[in-house]
């Protein structure tokens, strides 16, 4: 690819940051993946990297519409998913940046993808464990031993691929429930129903707030958890036998029924262009 | 707030490497004597297995390229097998190395983690486990658990304090306990 059509393909990215048509971003997909292919048969290394950037860039443009839909209809779980599929391949392209990252706004891209990831209700994963018996490099399929360097590292980009380690034998050990996963996609979930889907009593009200909220996908917004003091009639209705909304895990009665007031976490929404919201809502986290 | 523990203990490492090379037979105690460091692997009580945790060959290798003059070695069995963990910690595997040379392999192994999770929103976290050869022929098994830009201060500093100790009252056996604000 010379010069000028790498030029060329960045400028027009850059054009369209924020287009949420997502038929113009699976476009964009299918015709870097067919420009990498002919890259990668011409064995033009320089090339198959170029485009292996903005296809990825491309298909966590056009992932990141999904979630934002998938949150409207609800279906937070996999919107939860294909944020980590982003965030990995969003990491991915800054460990190898072939293109411009700050031209595409990369790292504030990766940033958003965090914002939202922190609002989910999410603390506890389950979290495998194995011993890998047989794993080989995914670039050239050697077996990965400490006798012999293939010289491939793990996450590096070769004609057009980034290098994982496949797994071919394992066994595995444990299951255990974490706090700080290596997938995220693991979350505990209550159980599953006779059509096997999660049993979701998740509280996602939040992501569901802003979702709500935003004007259009690519919408910049953030937010910050602040303590505020409010009147207890405000949780008139609330039982002595629940959890204290104060975060103190005790039950409400005995905690602080008796004050006037109570200091409970708030958040605190921020959105960074105009957005359709009239009024700030304000959204209280019971334990 | 991030919390880091070091343990740092008075052991005896010829037991240490005879038990492991009497275990896997491999002909591996002739490069033992001249190595500077040296790659041990963990028996797992589970599986009867020797094994090292993921990445382990990835960072032999990268050892041996970055810092050539050292002679690195690994204590492989027939099979070699790695022990991939639950969350999001990175475990070093478990070394043997000589006093002088402690800075420069702390070094590497934080700038190698640093790396690897540079771009990350959380700061990695280090599982480390240190065999110190000292000069006076004495080793000490020193344990790292905790932020990976800590590592390299905590673990020298405590790895001194011991070897003071050591001096004074010919054995050691230490914890510390350290926590900080997150950056």
């Amino acid at each position: 690819m010379s010069y000028g059509k790498a030029l060329d393909i960045l400028m027009e990215l850059e054009l369209n940051l924020n287009n949420s048509n997502i038929e113009y971003w699976i476009n964009k997909e299918k015709m870097f993946l067919s420009l990498k292919q002919e890259a990668v048969h011409l064995n033009d290394e320089p090339s198959a990297n170029s485009l292996w950037f903005v296809e990825q860039f491309s298909i966590c443009k056009r992932v990141y519409i999904d979630c934002i839909d998938n949150m409207r209809i609800n279906s937070f779980y996999k919107a939860w998913c294909d944020f980590e599929r982003i965030e990995i391949k969003l990491r991915q392209m800054i460990a190898n940046p072939v293109f411009d990252l700050e031209r595409l706004q990369v790292g504030s891209f990766l940033k958003q993808v965090e914002v939202w990831q922190k609002i989910f209700p999410y603390k506890l994963y389950f979290s495998p464990g194995f011993l890998e018996i047989s794993k080989h490099c995914s670039i050239c399929d050697e077996k990965i031993s400490p006798s012999f360097d293939c010289g491939h590292r793990i996450g590096r980009l070769y004609m057009g691929d980034i290098c994982y380690h496949e797994v071919r034998e394992a066994e595995m050990l444990e299951v255990s429930i974490v706090k700080e996963p290596v997938q995220k996609y693991s979350v505990l979930f209550y159980g599953s129903n006779e059509n096997s889907q999660h049993l979701d009593n998740y509280d996602y009200s939040i992501p569901k707030f802003v979702t709500e909220h935003l004007h259009s996908p690519f919408s910049q917004w953030t937010f910050e958890w602040i303590d505020k003091r409010h009147s207890i009639e405000k949780f008139a209705l609330l039982g002595y036998e629940r959890f204290c909304p104060c975060g103190s895990s005790r039950k409400f009665g005995e905690c602080c029924a008796d004050k006037d007031s109570i200091v409970i976490p708030h958040i605190s929404i921020v959105f960074a262009e105009d957005s359709n919201l009239q009024e700030i809502e304000e959204i209280i986290v019971l334990p | 707030m991030a919390n880091s523990e070091v343990s740092v203990k008075l052991i005896n490492i010829e037991e240490i490497i005879n038990h492991i090379i009497e275990r896997i037979q491999y002909g591996n105690d002739n490069k033992v004597e001249f190595a500077d460091v040296i790659i041990v692997p963990e028996f797992n009580d589970e599986k009867k297995v020797f094994v090292f945790p993921t990445g382990t060959a990835e960072i032999f290798h990268l050892l041996k390229l970055s810092k050539p003059d050292l002679n690195t070695i690994i204590l492989e069995d027939k099979k070699y097998i790695e022990l991939a963990l639950h969350s999001n910690t990175f475990r070093i595997p478990k070394m043997i190395v000589g006093y002088a040379i402690l800075p420069l392999i702390i070094n590497f192994l934080s700038s190698y983690i640093y790396d690897k999770y540079k771009e990350s929103s959380q700061e990695p976290k280090m599982e480390l486990n240190l065999i110190v050869k000292r000069s006076d022929g004495s080793s000490i098994e020193l344990r790292y658990s905790g932020p990976a830009s800590d590592a390299s201060k905590s673990i020298i500093e405590s790895v001194e304090k011991a070897s003071i100790s050591i001096m004074s009252n010919g054995s050691s056996q230490k914890t510390e306990k350290k926590s900080r604000t997150e950056k």
